[in-house]
């Protein structure tokens, strides 16, 4: 019993980190149908910029915004000038898909030419360790999870309250009517980069502060656990994500009990297949079918 | 290939006249990106020769060293090893193969029955048992042996085994783990880490619930500093002493662990497994030394393997291959391969000796010999493997050699 609420604990940082993370990739798939593979590479690079602030002096936290803002602002140069152009030539689904696999492997190399293959470290404090029962939690995990639920409640104002959240469910939901309603849809695209790229931003320095170090491969090997989250609440489904980041992150964790802890990563793929088999459409469906991503 | 040239006395006929030259066949590569490993081995050669020559010789045959050219790659090597086996009839010994080809060439080299010093580290050849096959330096497996001797010297009797997965850690872990059992200590816990995940916490509760009194450890810099900062923050801020490789004296993985732990806790509970040649001032590392300098044949950048573990062991090979043909009153290969061991190892009513013409005096005189050479003593086991010099190293910004691992203890738990 012990084991399995020290791994929640665990699974409750993974799924902190997971939430910007799995809402940036849906936010910007929902509103683009553009699924991005690069993703993970964008998270990683954004962390590097994170490193590169800390080194000069920059703070932690501060570093952490000045990387989301930094992926923020790459993103939405990236759709501009590089996957744009191919949409407006009519490249496939799938033609778009490897074209953000080109892009990742792109940015990986384009990393670890610049950093090097070595990881590298934030400043962390190696100070006290908080206590909730069979929980325990350093400070920086707490800030993560802090971090997390915030970005998760302010997408969900976002998304609920204003009239750009309305616009962005809007595009997503048909984006041809959207448009003829007068809603502005490039500016609305790009403000789904924009977000997508700040979440992966942030989300790539948190999980550079769980892993306790940052390596060019970083977001790609969390990128599986993201789609499985995605995927699991339903593809474009930003409500969906938040639900699947959560089971995604827990079940990673609790599942390496059961499991070795080297299996563990099975969890995230057999719940992929598994939904995909059961529940095409996820928990939310929706957007997915919408897409024509499921039956 | 092979080059015929590079062989002398390749012609010869098959029975090999007195005064014929015997050769000693570096087989590594000499081309390719692996062609350092060809002067390694010529490094040892060219002063064991030397030695040997000018103490008149062996059974009035001189020594050569002579080279064939792997090129690094097991398909090239084939053919090399063919064209070597044809002009065998003068070969004492060959020096390699390298990991590179070994696994190609060794169902040729195993038919030769000529004594082959491998400069392969493979956990393969950790308990071999070709009577022909020799490997006098450290197997890549060497520091979990290392790891094991420096906790049972240290008192400890519990240790957790925690290897990341991977092709180094094959050796590592399991050598720390059946050398420790060797030597009567007790592995409470024994964990795979898989590079990449975002969390050990499993692996550490298992690690933290045995209550070890040491870690034997090998992982890279990224998993390292997850894995410690949860043990860290587990273990509610305690890390127990920790043994790693020298893959942790890297600044890369100083800088992970010392971020993640913090550097006091890494400076106070760390120790690094380094492969350590023995002191200069021993007599067998002082006759090499002016035997390297003396010789007429050199390499290039004589001084840089002053102290290289594979010179000396290569310089130590040659020597003892002419003793034991001074003690077995024979050139066959098939013959005095046999006296190898023995003369390696001191014991009592043997004399130890520490140049070849001291050996073949001793030996003419009808005296049992031991030869401590360049290296050291070398513990040689059963399977013709070595444990190996090793010292504990310090981690941290200013990393210091705390003590030589018992080599004895190193053998116990390799053998």
């Amino acid at each position: 019993m012990n084991q399995v609420l020290s791994s929640l604990g665990f699974g409750i940082v993974t799924a902190s980190i997971l939430l910007p993370a799995a809402i940036g990739f849906t936010l910007q798939f929902s509103a683009t149908n553009v699924l991005n593979i690069g993703f993970g590479s964008q998270m990683t690079l954004a962390a590097f910029i994170g490193y590169v602030c800390t080194s000069h002096g920059v703070g932690l936290w501060y570093a952490l915004l000045l990387a989301g803002v930094f992926g923020g602002v790459t993103s939405l140069l990236l759709n501009r000038f590089l996957l744009t152009p191919f949409m407006r030539r009519g490249t496939t689904f799938f033609g778009m898909i490897v074209i953000t696999i080109a892009l990742s492997l792109v940015l990986e190399y384009t990393i670890e030419a610049i950093w090097g293959p070595q990881s590298v470290f934030y400043p962390l404090s190696t100070g006290g360790t908080v206590h909730l029962g069979s929980m325990s939690f350093t400070g920086e995990q707490l800030v993560i999870i802090g971090i997390g639920v915030a970005l998760a409640l302010a997408t969900h104002a976002l998304l609920r309250y204003t009239r750009t959240g309305k616009a962005m469910r809007a595009v997503a939901g048909n984006a041809p009517l959207a448009r003829a309603s007068g809603v502005p849809a490039q500016r609305i695209v790009d403000l789904a980069w924009m977000l997508s790229g700040f979440m992966g931003g942030a989300a790539g320095v948190m999980l550079g502060i769980s892993l306790s170090s940052v390596s060019f491969t970083m977001g790609d090997t969390l990128l599986v656990e993201i789609i499985a989250a995605a995927v699991l609440g339903g593809v474009g489904q930003v409500y969906g994500a938040m639900l699947g980041s959560v089971v995604i992150g827990v079940l990673l964790e609790e599942s390496a009990i059961v499991l070795s802890g080297a299996y563990a990563p099975i969890s995230a793929f057999a719940v992929l297949i598994i939904v995909l088999l059961i529940r095409p459409t996820g928990l939310f469906a929706g957007t997915a079918k919408a897409k024509g991503v499921a039956a | 290939m092979v080059s015929v040239g590079a062989l002398p006395g390749a012609s010869a006929a098959t029975k090999k006249a007195s005064g014929s030259t015997l050769n000693i066949v570096s087989f590594v590569p000499f081309s390719g990106p692996d062609a350092s490993f060809g002067d390694l081995a010529l490094s040892g050669c060219y002063p064991a020769v030397y030695a040997v020559n000018s103490a008149g010789g062996v059974m009035g045959h001189k020594l050569a060293c002579t080279t064939a050219d792997t090129r690094g790659d097991p398909v090239d090597a084939v053919p090399a090893a063919n064209a070597l086996l044809a002009h065998a009839s003068n070969v004492a010994a060959i020096f390699g193969p390298s990991s590179d080809e070994v696994l190609s060439t060794q169902p040729l080299l195993e038919k030769a029955k000529i004594p082959t010093f491998l400069m392969a580290g493979l956990s393969q050849y950790d308990y071999q048992t070709d009577p022909y096959y020799w490997r006098l330096t450290p197997a890549d497996a060497a520091e979990g042996v290392a790891m094991a001797a420096w906790a049972k010297e240290h008192g400890y009797t519990r240790a957790a085994a925690v290897f990341a997965t991977g092709t180094t850690s094959q050796g590592d872990g399991p050598a720390s783990i059946n050398g420790f059992k060797a030597l009567g200590g007790k592995i409470v816990a024994n964990v795979s880490l898989t590079p990449g995940q975002p969390s050990y916490n499993t692996e550490v509760s298992q690690v933290v619930n045995a209550h070890p009194q040491v870690i034997f450890f090998t992982a890279p810099a990224d998993t390292s500093a997850t894995f410690f900062a949860e043990l860290h923050q587990l273990n509610n801020g305690v890390v127990p002493p920790t043994l790693v490789t020298e893959v942790a004296e890297e600044p890369g993985w100083i800088n992970a662990v010392s971020g993640a732990i913090g550097l006091p806790t890494l400076e106070k509970q760390f120790a690094a497994m380094e492969a350590a040649t023995p002191p200069e001032s021993i007599p067998g590392w002082v006759a090499f030394h002016h035997a390297l300098y003396a010789s007429p044949k050199k390499v290039p950048n004589v001084g840089q393997y002053v102290d290289d573990p594979f010179t000396l062991s290569y310089y130590d090979a040659g020597i003892l291959v002419a003793l034991a043909m001074d003690q077995t009153h024979s050139a066959k290969p098939a013959v005095f391969n046999q006296a190898i061991l023995g003369l390696s190892t001191p014991g009592a009513g043997k004399v130890v000796v520490h140049t070849y013409a001291a050996g073949a005096a001793a030996i003419a005189k009808g005296k049992k010999v031991a030869f401590i050479g360049a290296s050291g003593n070398l513990y040689i086991n059963k399977h013709h493997n070595v444990a190996g010099a090793f010292a504990a190293v310090s981690e941290g910004t200013n990393p210091h050699r705390i003590a030589l691992v018992s080599a004895k203890l190193m053998a116990k738990a390799a053998a």
